[in-house]
């Protein structure tokens, strides 16, 4: 153990290092500010800074050993490897869950008690057993525990399934962002995030992801924690947002009764769910973080099964900053948009109203706010003499965490803060789930079944190769189909909840699981719940209502509600009516609940 | 390590993560039912209590969870170091 906190120390020291000369640089970049530096510059300074550090990192953590590639080593510090397991699905939570509490705060919380449970769930239930397994992908978890290559087979396709929408989700938002705050064309926003998520990934895999993820995390914390902690101070004379924000919506409450409206954001649903649809959320989200294959696999990097666990745990409080501060982003925004906007004279509304307007995301009755004159017609001539009231206005649900420097009126470096936040989260959920994608078909595909006497440097080859291709797929989804990508991701914790949740859970807790059982459970739980996705996101079906419970229908986000049950269910009955498992298996089984190690499972390491 | 011992680990070992589970369940629903508390007007307290509560209850949880399992490990001797 005195190895594994040497390292701790270590990685402690150089990535303090590397905070203090971001802090320091955002400092001085704010001072110049003062003297005139004009935005464009900031917003380059800050955002590319940033981006060139990650990409130094991934060339730096190059590696040309299979274990370092696939698994880091096995020697990544509980810290550090929780900051990098939250960072795997940032994306979403850092641009979205604002707006979601913006919306609804049930809603809010429903995503993150989804959140904190599911990451709960991965410490006690998946996290320890998968690192005992010694596993190096998801679906090599599956084939260690029931013997079966084809069970590896339909967890690769499941797998790609849930990760290529969350990487293409991921790109499209590192681009747009990038696009809007760089002031790029998009193609070229749209190369350069391609570019940075290659460096980060194709020379180092998930060593370089790991250290990468590390300055990611970090950047994404502060870039959420510091803007929302000085308009506290300035409101308050308080620095934590989390508590000070209850008096801004005391305020908000005070000078509106009629809510602002929204429109829908990228990264998380705000319409068309309910009361049960809420609470179906938060399950499905809970089971399907505590089996989506990126963070699963996460796991293989820990040094044993007791620095697994303390990864969750370590992943929780990263998650809980950014989960507590989003209710507080959304509430000085709602309070800033109620005195900046409402009953104000047209001619001087700010001028961010436009800028987003123009963006698309910001519409003032019922039309983008492009300019003054353009309001006034949008809303007629009563407006025009009292101002807008609250439900004139309707937010973009992602501007409410991008826009948030602007909108409380910071300085312009903090919205550059902002944005290199939001990059940072999104580069750090593409490129592990990028490396998810290309280890799992590399190894399972290739290494496991096709060529297993292939040499490790051919498999380090093909892995790359199919990475490259990955890559390019998702490159191009997120620049043609970004609508299509969005739906999709959201779906895609539902999809990993039904595919994965009962077969790992069963597997490790219920011994009479067989082969067979976990294949139609997976089979079953996965394709439903993604038809089903599909089905809606085309429109060929309409959502399903429950008699009783939801009248709106079960929305796609929260349709493992049917997949999950679906797949325990199926998975219990084919065990019990297939033939026991073999002694050999049961041994495994046996061998995969003990945390020591294990000569049982040593042949399935790298 | 006989396999009484492993049996009777597993079985510790059952008991505390059905624990977990439990109170992560029951502490998620006290928070969030927190919200909406009658006469609740004014500060939010109970807004406030959850978005912070939920994801700091989760991670205290885990944290104890991963000593307990070390102290049924330790016990049985069947610490990985």
């Amino acid at each position: 153990m005195a190895g594994i906190n040497e390292e701790a120390r270590r990685l402690g020291k150089v990535y303090g290092l590397l905070v203090g000369a971001f802090a320091l640089l955002v400092t001085v970049v704010a001072m110049l500010a003062q003297f005139g530096l004009p935005d464009p510059v900031i917003a380059v300074l800050v955002v590319m800074i940033t981006i060139v550090t990650y990409a130094v990192i991934g060339v730096v953590s190059r590696t040309l050993s299979l274990a370092g590639f696939y698994l880091a080593d096995r020697f990544v510090p509980a810290g550090f490897n929780g900051m990098v397991t939250a960072a795997a699905i940032f994306a979403a939570p850092f641009l979205g869950l604002a707006g979601t509490f913006f919306a609804d705060r049930f809603l809010g919380l429903a995503i993150v008690a989804g959140l904190a449970g599911g990451y709960a769930l991965l410490g006690v239930l998946v996290a320890p057993y998968y690192r005992k397994s010694g596993a190096v992908t998801l679906p090599d978890f599956f084939a260690v525990r029931f013997g079966n290559p084809l069970v590896r087979i339909v967890a690769v396709v499941i797998l790609v399934a849930v990760s290529l929408p969350i990487l293409a989700s991921a790109t499209a938002i590192a681009s747009q962002v990038a696009s809007l705050s760089l002031r790029l064309s998009p193609e070229f926003a749209a190369i350069a995030v391609l570019v940075v998520v290659l460096l980060t990934s194709l020379l180092g895999g998930m060593r370089a992801t790991t250290f990468s993820g590390g300055a990611q995390a970090a950047v994404a914390i502060l870039a959420i924690l510091v803007p929302a902690m000085l308009v506290s101070v300035q409101e308050y004379r308080f620095p934590v947002p989390q508590i000070t924000f209850g008096y801004a919506l005391e305020e908000a409450a005070r000078l509106a009764e009629t809510p602002i409206g929204m429109l829908a954001g990228k990264a998380l649903p705000i319409t068309g769910l309910d009361g049960f649809n809420m609470f179906a959320l938060a399950l499905c989200l809970a089971a399907g973080i505590a089996s989506m294959p990126q963070l699963v696999s996460r796991f293989g990097a820990a040094q044993g099964p007791g620095q697994a666990r303390l990864t969750a745990g370590w992943a929780l409080v990263v998650i809980g900053i950014v989960a507590s501060t989003a209710p507080a982003i959304a509430a000085f925004v709602r309070l800033a948009l109620l005195r900046d906007l409402v009953g104000v004279d047209l001619a001087d509304l700010p001028q961010w109203v436009f800028d987003y307007g123009r963006a698309g995301m910001l519409s003032i009755c019922g039309k983008a706010a492009v300019s003054a004159a353009a309001i006034g017609t949008a809303c007629g001539a009563g407006t025009v003499v009292n101002g807008l009231v609250p439900e004139d206005i309707a937010i973009g649900a992602d501007l409410v965490t991008l826009g948030f420097a602007e909108i409380t009126g910071l300085p312009y470096v903090l919205s550059a803060l902002i944005a290199a936040g939001a990059i940072a989260a999104a580069l750090a959920t593409a490129a592990t789930a990028l490396t998810t994608i290309a280890i799992s078909v590399g190894n399972d595909f290739f290494g496991r079944l096709f060529a297993r006497r292939a040499s490790a440097g051919r498999r380090l080859i093909v892995t790359r190769l199919v990475l490259i291709a990955t890559a390019a797929i998702a490159a191009w989804l997120a620049f043609r189909r970004p609508d299509d990508v969005f739906a999709y991701a959201m779906a895609a914790p539902s999809v990993a909840a039904a595919g994965f949740f009962p077969a790992l859970v069963l597997g490790v807790f219920w011994k009479r699981t067989t082969f067979w059982g976990a294949l139609v459970g997976m089979v079953a739980g996965a394709g439903t719940t993604a038809v089903y996705a599909i089905l809606l996101h085309t429109e060929t079906l309409a959502p399903m209502p429950v008699a009783g419970l939801t009248d709106l229908g079960i929305s796609a986000p929260a349709s493992a509600v049917f997949g999950v049950p679906l797949g325990f269910a199926l998975t219990v009955v084919v065990s019990l009516v297939t033939r026991a498992p073999s002694l050999g298996r049961l041994e495994v089984a046996d061998a995969i609940r003990r945390p020591n190690p294990d000569p049982i499972l040593e042949d399935h390491a790298v | 390590m006989t396999e009484v011992s492993q049996g009777e680990r597993w079985r510790g070992t059952a008991r505390l993560t059905l624990a977990a589970v439990l109170v992560l369940v029951i502490v998620i629903l006290f928070f969030v039912s927190l919200v909406e508390l009658p006469g609740n007007e004014g500060y939010p307290l109970g807004l406030v209590a959850a978005a912070t509560g939920i994801p700091g209850a989760a991670a205290i949880l885990v944290f104890w969870f991963a000593r307990r399992q070390e102290t049924i490990d330790r016990r049985h001797g069947l610490y990985e170091d």
